[in-house]
């Protein structure tokens, strides 16, 4: 992937702000230290610090008042130019090139590495170099006399040109030396900054695209089966009233024919109305169309319906539900089809005689756990990690019942997550399977 | 003989509740939209109305449900206010809605909400029931 900078256009009214606030910095201490020398120092006239001060103040103001009409990169350049030119004069009335401000100099390059591009910052750097240059120079050659401080030696390094010129010819290095090392690193974040920037937004629009698809999709399967079961269900009907002899008399052969066709016929219902379940289990449910539902009711109702099919395979279902009157918020459907399909699982694979457990108990942050433990064939290990892909039925259960559309745990799944939910499972061939769902829920009062 | 007035725009369907309801000692009239259905109560006057809720649109069923329970004094439907309805809808598998009576009865007069398919003998039981009470 190939990276750019992100354009320093785009920040640079922000970095004259900051340059503009940092200055009041500079503005403030150099008054202060005029104000000092003079209390400190009597004998020099600190005078020409305190005028320094009042004259950054002053361009700083102007800086700040012309922000809206003055372009920022010019604006930038102009504040450097003058900060450089305040420096300077610090500088020589606070020893020349032995003034500890110079440092200063170092200090302004960096900054200035942050807010320009790196060959401006050179630019700018020359300039640093010209003027404190020219002011060793002139005051090392007499034409511009620094202030002197009673009780400080005559200034070092105006003793010796040489030693002069090797100070300045450091003192270069070092600003030329910074302003490549910053401008380098500044560029470096910069390159890693547009980076993240671009993988944010590539995330940001896949993320976007998934759920677009998402939607899609589920529009699909919602349009595709209602036009699906429509049919179906005239078809349906149709065979219905030829069966109970609406249309006269049906031979065996004639009726055993129909009522295979039946048979087919509300599988595909079965399989249809699946579909359209999946696709409203990832269906968001807006806020407005949540109710409370008591759990206990619901899975209750859900265990009568299934009653006769429990007596039919003679099994045993036990039912603990404690806190009955805890409460979930979301649709009743939703929270029936979770129950149905579980229950409706365990019963379909456990085998006559067997055992279901229907286990719900109240957590302490407010979820709900609920456990469908059956005795029933239970699903390979190596198949577990699959049980909730769509379409996906495990081995033995094929072998169990030909039929299943393997979108019923799929449901499950997708359903309890909308709310934030989760489901987990445990099982044994041979033994038996575990379903844990854990669903956020309201309690009404902690004693419950 | 009770006439029975179909309203749904399903040929299929109509055709297989008309079967099993003639074929009970019916007599059946059949329409295939609500605005059909609408000019058919008025010439037939029918003891039951079997209305779809999705027809020319999601709701056309309803519309046909709100004018004939119109309060208004002046309605042209006025008498047939306490026809009794009864709802077929696929609505619910579409929309992931439910209605019954109950809880919907409030907004919506009608007698009874049946899903699609209706079994045969669910539907003889269910006009029976509604034309005893009526």
């Amino acid at each position: 992937m190939d990276i750019k900078e992100p354009p320093l256009k785009s920040d640079l009214p922000e970095r004259v702000r900051w340059f503009v606030r940092l200055r009041w910095f500079a503005a403030g201490g150099t008054i202060l230290m005029g104000l000092l020398g003079r209390w400190a120092v009597p004998e020099v006239d600190a005078s020409p610090l305190l005028y320094l001060g009042l004259a950054i103040l002053a361009y700083n103001v102007v800086f700040r008042s012309l922000r809206p009409w003055l372009a920022a990169r010019l604006s930038i350049h102009l504040q450097i130019f003058l900060d450089w030119l305040a420096l300077t004069v610090l500088c020589h009335f606070t020893g020349g090139a032995d003034s500890p401000f110079i440092l200063f100099f170092l200090l302004h390059v960096v900054l200035s590495a942050i807010v320009v591009s790196q060959w401006e910052c050179f630019l700018q750097g020359l300039l640093a170099i010209v003027m404190t240059n020219t002011m060793a120079l002139l005051e090392a050659t007499g034409r511009w006399i620094p202030p002197s401080f009673p009780g400080v030696p005559e200034l070092p390094r105006y003793e010796n040109l040489t030693y002069l010129l090797i100070f300045l010819g450091a003192f270069d290095a070092v600003i030329l030396s910074i302003i490549y090392l910053s401008t380098f690193v500044v560029r470096q974040l910069r390159r890693r900054e547009a980076s993240l920037l671009e993988l944010q937004d590539n995330l940001r629009r896949a993320y976007h695209h998934a759920v677009e698809m998402d939607e899609a999709k589920s529009r699909f399967v919602r349009i595709v089966s209602h036009e699906i079961r429509g049919p179906l269900a005239a078809s349906q009907s149709l065979i219905k009233v030829a069966l109970d002899g609406y249309a006269g008399g049906l031979n065996d052969k004639v009726r055993e024919l129909l009522e295979r066709a039946e048979r087919r016929i509300v599988q595909l219902i079965d399989y249809v109305n699946e579909l359209l379940d999946l696709s409203r289990g990832s269906q968001r449910l807006p806020e407005e169309d949540k109710t409370d539902i008591l759990i206990y009711e619901s899975i209750t109702r859900i265990i009568k319906e299934s009653e006769a099919r429990v007596a039919e395979k003679q099994l045993r279902l036990n039912v603990q539900i404690e806190h009955p009157h805890v409460i979930f918020r979301g649709d009743l459907q939703d929270l029936e089809r979770i129950f149905h399909n579980l229950l409706g699982n365990a019963i379909k694979y456990t085998p006559r005689g067997g055992a279901i457990d229907v286990i719900g108990t109240l957590l302490p942050d407010n979820f709900f756990l609920f456990k469908i433990c059956d005795t029933g064939i239970g699903i390979p290990a190596e198949e577990l990690p699959r049980v909730f892909d769509e379409f996906f039925r495990a081995t033995n259960a094929k072998k169990e019942l030909k039929t299943g559309t393997g979108l019923g745990l799929s449901i499950v799944k997708k359903t309890i997550e909308k709310y934030g939910g989760r489901v987990a499972v445990t099982s044994v061939v041979g033994e038996g399977s575990c379903f844990s769902i854990y669903l956020p829920v309201i309690t009404l009062d902690r004693s419950v | 003989m009770a006439t029975i007035l179909i309203i749904d725009d399903d040929f299929d369907i109509v055709e297989a509740m008309r079967m099993t309801l003639e074929a009970n000692g019916f007599n059946v009239v059949a329409a295939y939209s609500g605005a059909e259905g609408l000019r058919t109560i008025k010439t037939v006057a029918p003891d039951l109305i079997i209305l779809d809720v999705m027809m020319e649109d999601d709701t056309a069923g309803f519309k046909v449900a709100w004018t004939l329970r119109s309060p208004d004094p002046g309605s042209e439907f006025a008498a047939f206010r306490n026809t009794p309805l009864l709802m077929i809808t696929s609505i619910s598998e579409k929309k992931g809605m439910k209605f019954n009576p109950e809880t919907d009865g409030d907004f919506l007069s009608v007698d009874e909400f049946l899903s699609k398919p209706v079994p045969p003998k669910k539907l003889l039981e269910s006009v029976r029931a509604l034309l005893s009470r009526h």
